[in-house]
């Protein structure tokens, strides 16, 4: 892909203006040079008209440059008529608008022009001569090379000049990780693509992929929910963890469920492993139109693969971030808890300096046995009664939510498909893709539904679990289960003999409904999830059946018209 | 007049000491008649909380209570007519606006610890010496 910049210098004015001026040179020299058909003033006037009419269309930058092509060619017919025109002079004169061809400005360069123009100005100046069939092929196959040149630079821009708007729309994300909200815009671009009767209409849905060493692909994002795709494909050697090649493919991939026999994966990148799914039912009608779609949507992929490649990087020093805060959490839950603790058995002792207070220094109700004691008394009463309220004020403040940076009770509401991706990702990371799903929420309508979550909150949550998960089994599965008043996420693992007692444990730890009991028992885990779904307002349980344990969390459905 | 009080806490060994000062001759004067419920269901039919003056609930209920002790007073606001005098007592700061919060209706509130002339100021929003 070309990239243009934007310069403060107008590089490509300069160019047409120093091809002009040489055009103007070689006219004078060929004027000077051979005998005219016209008297001399007659050419210096063309020049002069010529040259006024180049200055007037300089900045016209719709038809400038086909008026300043049909104005080359008035000019060269004009000098040239008469004269011999395969004469080598004559010959470059008339060559020299096809040699610039590589500077044309023209934005859109259009092909008919570039073509007739020349072509009419060779007819009128050899009006006179007698017609040598090899100079003429000697003309074409110039003409031949030309259009090739041309091709190969409309081939260049149309791709960039295709998917502009979509170029524009990947410079102007302002938010990670976005990228997906472009390919319903990409699709419908592709649908309306125009090739040798080609049929584009097909293709749907764009699946992002990453092809991991030693690892299963991972879907890293999607113009559609997937819960399901297997594909068989051969890939070319990884490399240094790189397939260092571009290649598109026809695959049948089973997506969701439903076979995709003609689905296109092209791979536009050689640095990264990212490959972009485009599931098809429909045999294409031609042979090159993956050729063409893979020309085509090229460079939008390219840039599409390095936006995601940067996605991914500020998804996993968020999740590092994360990561480090979570071992900081558990250490300010206890202080909290503490907190509360200091806060509620302060009762007694408030209450019996509150009440010494009005028996000796309100009402003076109290007989000392002399003033030193009373004395001593009333002034450790006094240091007393501010000390316990300078004590609760400090307990306030670490308890008032506000000033928690780690309260995960600020609920965002999302769509049910976002708890989808961020389990399912975080699964991935997890069990390195060896776990299996089974999606049965109802996709028709998981759109007119919004879930309540916390981000912080739910990572904390899951990654507690899968921690869990993966220290005591395998098997790994996942289930998403749509009620009607919620959906629910069901993780389940088998686990081994040995953790029998753990695992029952870990079940009625979190059914136990006595939160100071569940922290004297110590289930770090285990506390930390049941607080954080509090937090979250979050219903869940632990079950153990059959040497599996099941955990399940519920999001309470929230009707999208209702909000 | 005596005043019968219902109070749900779980901790009341902490907090039954700023009740019984309030009985002194100085204060309610052995006004005051109370029980403790350590949990939303303990009570039993919620409807026995007409024939006391004042319902007295502690937010954290959690321990063994099937509510915590904003769900036991929604339910309470929904289930009793008229809806009896609700103090509010808590661990924690509560905000402005709590009641659009936790959809309730506003109710006098003290914050824990404890003492008994914190208790008598929320007490006196209802009671008249």
């Amino acid at each position: 892909m070309k990239i243009r910049f934007q310069s403060t210098v107008p590089f490509d004015k300069l160019y047409s203006i120093g091809f002009r001026l040489l055009i103007v040179t070689y006219a004078l020299i060929i004027v000077f040079s051979s005998e005219n058909e016209l008297y001399n003033f007659a050419y210096y006037i063309a020049l002069v008209i010529y040259s006024g009419i180049y200055y007037i269309f300089l900045d016209d930058s719709k038809y400038g440059s086909i008026i300043r092509l049909i104005n080359d060619y008035l000019l060269i017919t004009f000098v040239l008529f008469g004269k011999d025109f395969w004469d080598p002079r004559c010959l470059i004169f008339y060559l020299l608008p096809i040699f610039n061809f590589t500077n044309h400005t023209g934005k859109k360069t259009k092909w008919l022009p570039l073509i007739i123009v020349p072509f009419l100005s060779l007819l009128i100046v050899n009006l006179q001569n007698d017609v040598n069939v090899l100079n003429f092929i000697f003309i074409l196959s110039f003409f031949l090379v030309y259009s090739f040149s041309f091709l190969r630079k409309r081939n260049e821009l149309k791709p960039v000049q295709q998917f502009a708007e979509i170029e524009n729309s990947i410079n102007a994300l302002k938010q990670f990780p976005n990228t997906y909200k472009l390919y319903p815009k990409l699709i419908s671009q592709i649908r309306n693509l125009n090739f040798a009767m080609c049929d584009f209409k097909n293709y749907d849905s764009i699946i992002c992929i990453e092809l991991r060493k030693g690892k299963k692909a991972r879907v890293l994002n999607a113009s559609q929910l997937v819960y399901n795709i297997r594909m068989e494909i051969k890939f070319p050697k990884l490399e240094n963890n790189l397939i260092q090649s571009y290649f598109i493919e026809s695959v049948n991939v089973s997506l969701n469920n439903t076979e995709y026999a003609h689905s296109l994966v092209i791979k536009p990148n050689i640095d990264n492993n990212i490959l972009f799914v485009f599931p098809s039912e429909i045999k294409p009608n031609s042979f090159l139109q993956y050729q063409y779609l893979f020309e085509i949507l090229s460079p939008v992929l390219e840039r599409f693969s390095r936006v995601i490649e940067f996605e991914q990087i500020y998804k996993n020093s968020r999740r590092k971030n994360l990561r480090e805060i979570k071992e900081k959490l558990f250490y300010i839950r206890k202080a909290e808890k503490a907190m509360h603790f200091i806060k509620n058995k302060l009762s007694p002792l408030y209450n019996l300096i509150a009440v010494l207070q009005e028996q000796h220094i309100e009402k003076e109700n109290v007989i000392y046995e002399d003033e030193y004691v009373k004395d001593f008394i009333l002034k450790e009463l006094k240091k007393s009664d501010t000390n316990l309220d300078k004590i609760i004020h400090t307990a306030t403040v670490i308890l008032n939510k506000e000033n928690n940076p780690f309260t995960f009770s600020e609920l965002e509401k999302v769509k049910p498909v976002d708890i989808f991706w961020v389990i399912e990702n975080l699964a991935d990371d997890f069990f390195n893709g060896n776990y299996d799903l089974e999606f049965n929420w109802d996709i028709e309508k998981l759109f007119s539904f919004r879930v309540e979550y916390n981000k912080e909150g739910l990572y904390i949550l899951l990654t507690d679990w899968f921690s869990n998960m993966s220290k005591y089994g395998d098997d790994f599965f996942i289930k998403f289960i749509e009620y009607k008043k919620n959906y629910k996420v069901e993780f389940s693992n088998s686990y081994k003999k040995e953790h029998k007692e753990k695992v029952f444990k870990i079940e009625s730890d979190f059914n136990l409904q006595d939160r100071k009991e569940i922290i004297r028992r110590n289930s770090h885990g285990i506390y930390q999830i049941k607080s954080t779904m509090e937090e979250m307002n979050m219903n869940g349980k632990i079950k153990v059946r059959d040497r599996k344990i099941f955990f399940t969390i519920e999001f309470k459905k929230i009707n999208k018209n209702e909000l | 007049m005596n005043y019968k009080i219902a109070i749900f806490e779980n901790e009341h060994i902490e907090v039954e000491g700023a009740f019984e000062y309030l009985n002194y001759k100085d204060h309610f004067n052995g006004k005051l008649n109370w029980k403790f419920f350590v949990s939303s269901q303990e009570i039993g039919d919620l409807q026995k909380l007409k024939e006391y003056h004042i319902v007295v609930i502690d937010i954290s209920l959690s321990s063994n209570s099937k509510l915590d002790g904003f769900a036991l007073i929604e339910k309470i606001e929904k289930e009793i007519s008229p809806i009896p005098n609700i103090i509010i007592v808590t661990g924690q700061e509560i905000s402005e606006g709590y009641e659009k919060e936790y959809g309730i209706k506003p109710h006098p509130f003290v914050e824990k610890p404890l003492n008994f002339k914190k208790l008598k100021t929320a007490l006196l929003e209802f009671i008249s010496l």
